[in-house]
């Protein structure tokens, strides 16, 4: 699956390079745990419009309302029913909530939000190898590299495998409904095939990974290359600026303090 | 005049923690531009050779006892760096799905992926890539994802992933073995090819393929050599069958049509023809 | 100072090189797949560690480290943003297996299983922070329901997320830990000698 990670500009579409992306990505994510909750919305509706504007707009809400929205209810649910540090209890829509709770609620569920919006807009539409070539082109580590494209394909592939395994096994009598003892011990005829026949598979593909020279090292060179605009160079050093000069300045004020 | 471009001279070797000898006190040599086929039964030491001659041993296999020398392209290969190794000896293993990264999205990049660990100028790149695809005629295949090719079609992007970095040394482990006939019969096709211009190493199971091939053929067993020298000579003996070393199929056959009819063979066939000549004359 | 910076890098370079580079992606991997077998057999953990754990015993402390840290990072990617927080703990897992690995741990049962509980009390010790202050507590797991039993007891969030990891993560851990001693000492000897830290399985080979 190869996703594209174009924007639109008012210059037309075009590709937005992985390191901008990433900056951008820590910098709200580091901001929204340091700046008041003005800040924090403000940031959450710029991500909201980037996320509309974006080709993936529907992978993003989808898993937004999948993995993030659950937690952020429950969040807030907690907190307005529970929260033993007030005795303040106000009504909200004919429902008796706790008043601090619910504030705080707010705070953790509005930035529980704008981080993980900001974390799906980044990984959604930026192609793992696309940030694979940008990070290398940094100077990472090609071998932390592989084994993070190669994670990501290989989940897919043992997800198959265990169902498969998981069918053979429970055909062949494996109980697999006992009791808690027995289903723990179910456990090992399904994982000791798949980590024997991967264990051999490192050594083959470890020699692989030689012969291709994976363990050189040296100046590399890139088929796809990535080049960052004048405008992203700029936007990545105003990124780190801003993101440095807020820290700094919240250093400084809790040491004041 | 030829001369030998792989030198192996008394070379043992065992692996870490093992008290069996892989390779014992092993010496041929192989000629520049030679097709040399490489049998043996299972734990022959056929791919440790290979290892041994790629310099992958001593990177890979590191904690093995070693003895004696392999000089391949006039390098040693037992204290070689992998980066200058590559570029004179390329090694297909037996499985081309392991042998792709499987990182990459395309078959393009995928045969590109060697060159820029090697830090080969883009340019270069670009150019070896194209050559490599036409020389193997997977022009068509450069924007597919590698992880959705046939077998075959994997077998020629490993063997494109290999020939991009030219080297003067091919050496393929067993290539057939995950190949149909269509598959066979292609990969035959395109060793034909390279005869002439590369030195080739063949360890090969199925000996159909090495008739017409092979200019020389080496016999492993237990990691001691066996026999060396012209493959028809090889094959056309009884002796062959009787090491249970093995042989193309239609010498099997006549071998055992031969016995059957208490008749002696004579010299057997080695190629496909032959063995169609020595049935006509067999009943 | 420099000879520890270089010591430091002599074991990363160690722990990943050759075999262990598809292995340590292997344990990422099987991190993420795992849930989906716990998921199967209906077991009251996550098992979401066993790759870490595994690669921890075979590559080393730092090769488990990268292990985890990709497993999280993909988890963010593949389905919870959050979960690349969680990176802390799994450095301390990781860390912490491949010490205990060094020192013969997974070659019994009886000491694989109590070394798994402390594995489980300082995992809930690093996740509590930071699930308390990012999430409340809550995390999805099946187990939140302690943290709002805990907090109705009139405890503090992070009291609350802290008694909800002792409470499961020294059982998961134990089992985790449980598991990798059956599975390594069940491989074969041949491949095992050809990763890094092959001794914390068979000391005396060589």
């Amino acid at each position: 699956m190869r996703m594209s990670s174009h924007l639109l500009t008012s210059k037309g579409m075009r590709p937005v390079h992985p390191l901008t992306k990433l900056y951008f990505t820590v910098s709200t994510v580091v901001l929204c745990f340091l700046l008041d909750v003005t800040a924090q919305v403000f940031i959450a509706c710029l991500l909201l419009i980037l996320c509309v504007l974006t080709r993936q707009r529907r992978s993003i809400f989808k898993r937004f309302l999948r993995y993030v929205l659950p937690v952020v209810i429950l969040v807030l649910l907690l907190n307005v029913l529970i929260y033993p540090e007030s005795e303040k209890w106000i009504s909200l829509f004919g429902f008796r909530v706790n008043e601090v709770g619910f504030h705080f609620g707010l705070i953790v569920s509005l930035r529980l939000s704008v981080m993980s919006l900001s974390l799906l807009l980044f990984f959604v539409t930026t192609p793992p190898h696309l940030l694979a070539t940008a990070v290398l082109m940094k100077g990472a580590s090609p071998r932390i590299v592989f084994v993070f494209l190669h994670s990501l394909q290989l989940v897919t592939t043992l997800r198959r495998k265990i169902g498969k395994i998981f069918i053979a096994q429970a055909s062949r009598g494996l109980d697999v409904k006992g009791n808690p003892f027995k289903r723990v011990k179910a456990l090992f005829p399904m994982l000791l095939p798949l980590v024997f026949s991967y264990l051999s598979e490192s050594l083959e593909r470890g020699l692989a990974l030689e012969l291709r020279g994976l363990g050189i090292h040296g100046p590399k060179s890139y088929l796809v290359e990535l080049k960052e605009s004048g405008t992203e160079r700029v936007a990545n050093l105003l990124l780190l600026l801003g993101t440095s000069t807020v820290i700094l300045w919240k250093l400084l004020q809790w040491l004041i303090r | 005049m030829a001369h030998p471009i792989i030198t192996v001279e008394d070379y043992s070797f065992s692996y870490k923690a093992s008290n069996k000898k892989a390779l014992d006190r092993l010496s041929f040599s192989i000629d520049e531009f030679e097709c040399c086929g490489i049998i043996g039964p299972s734990e022959a030491g056929k791919s440790t050779l290979c290892y041994a001659i790629t310099s992958v041993l001593p990177h890979y296999f590191s904690g093995g006892k070693t003895e004696g020398r392999v000089l391949t392209a006039g390098l040693d290969a037992l204290s070689t760096p992998m980066d200058l190794m590559m570029k004179k000896v390329g090694l297909l293993i037996q499985s081309s799905g392991v042998f792709l990264s499987g990182i990459k999205p395309t078959v393009r990049e995928e045969i590109a992926f060697s060159m820029e660990n090697l830090g080969i100028s883009r340019t270069e790149i670009v150019e070896r890539i194209q050559s490599v695809m036409e020389e193997l005629g997977i022009e068509s295949l450069a924007e597919r994802d590698p992880l959705t090719l046939s077998g075959g079609e994997m077998q020629r992007v490993a063997l494109a992933c290999v020939l991009a970095l030219d080297p003067q040394v091919l050496i393929l482990d067993e290539p057939t073995s995950s190949l149909d006939g269509e598959g066979v019969r292609d990969l035959r096709l395109i060793l034909s090819k390279l005869k002439g211009k590369k030195t080739i190493l063949l360890v090969e199971q199925r000996m159909e393929l090495l008739p017409g091939l092979i200019d020389s053929l080496l016999v492993l067993r237990e990691g001691k050599k066996v026999y060396s020298g012209h493959a028809e000579r090889f094959f056309s003996s009884i002796g062959s069958l009787e090491e249970d070393i093995g042989a193309p199929i239609w010498t099997q056959v006549c071998y055992h049509i031969a016995s059957r009819g208490n008749r002696t063979a004579g010299t057997l066939p080695y190629t496909y023809r032959q063995a169609l000549k020595a049935l006509g004359t067999i009943r | 100072m420099k000879n520890v910076l270089e010591s430091f890098r002599t074991s990363i370079r160690k722990e990943t090189s050759g075999v262990s580079i598809p292995f340590i992606a292997f344990g990422a991997a099987l991190n993420l797949s795992l849930g989906q077998i716990a998921g199967l057999l209906k077991l009251p953990v996550y098992l979401d560690s066993i790759g870490t754990v595994l690669v921890a015993v075979l590559c080393g402390p730092w090769a488990a480290v990268i292990a985890g840290s990709v497993a999280n990072t993909i988890g963010s990617i593949t389905f919870s943003p959050p979960s690349v927080f969680f990176i802390p703990t799994v450095i301390v897992i990781g860390a912490f297996t491949g010490i205990v690995a060094r020192h013969g741990v997974f070659r019994k049962w009886y000491t694989a299983l109590p070394a798994g509980v402390i594995q489980g009390l300082l995992a809930a010790a690093v996740s509590a922070p930071i699930s308390a202050y990012l999430f409340s507590g809550i995390t999805l797991s099946g187990m939140d329901f302690l943290v709002m039993f805990f907090r109705a007891e009139g405890k503090s969030i992070l009291l609350s997320t802290f008694l909800q990891g002792l409470i499961a993560d020294p059982l998961d851990k134990a089992i985790t830990y449980t598991a990798a001693w059956v599975i390594v000492r069940q491989l074969p000897h041949r491949i095992v000698i050809r990763f890094p830290r092959y001794e914390n399985v068979f000391p005396s080979s060589d």
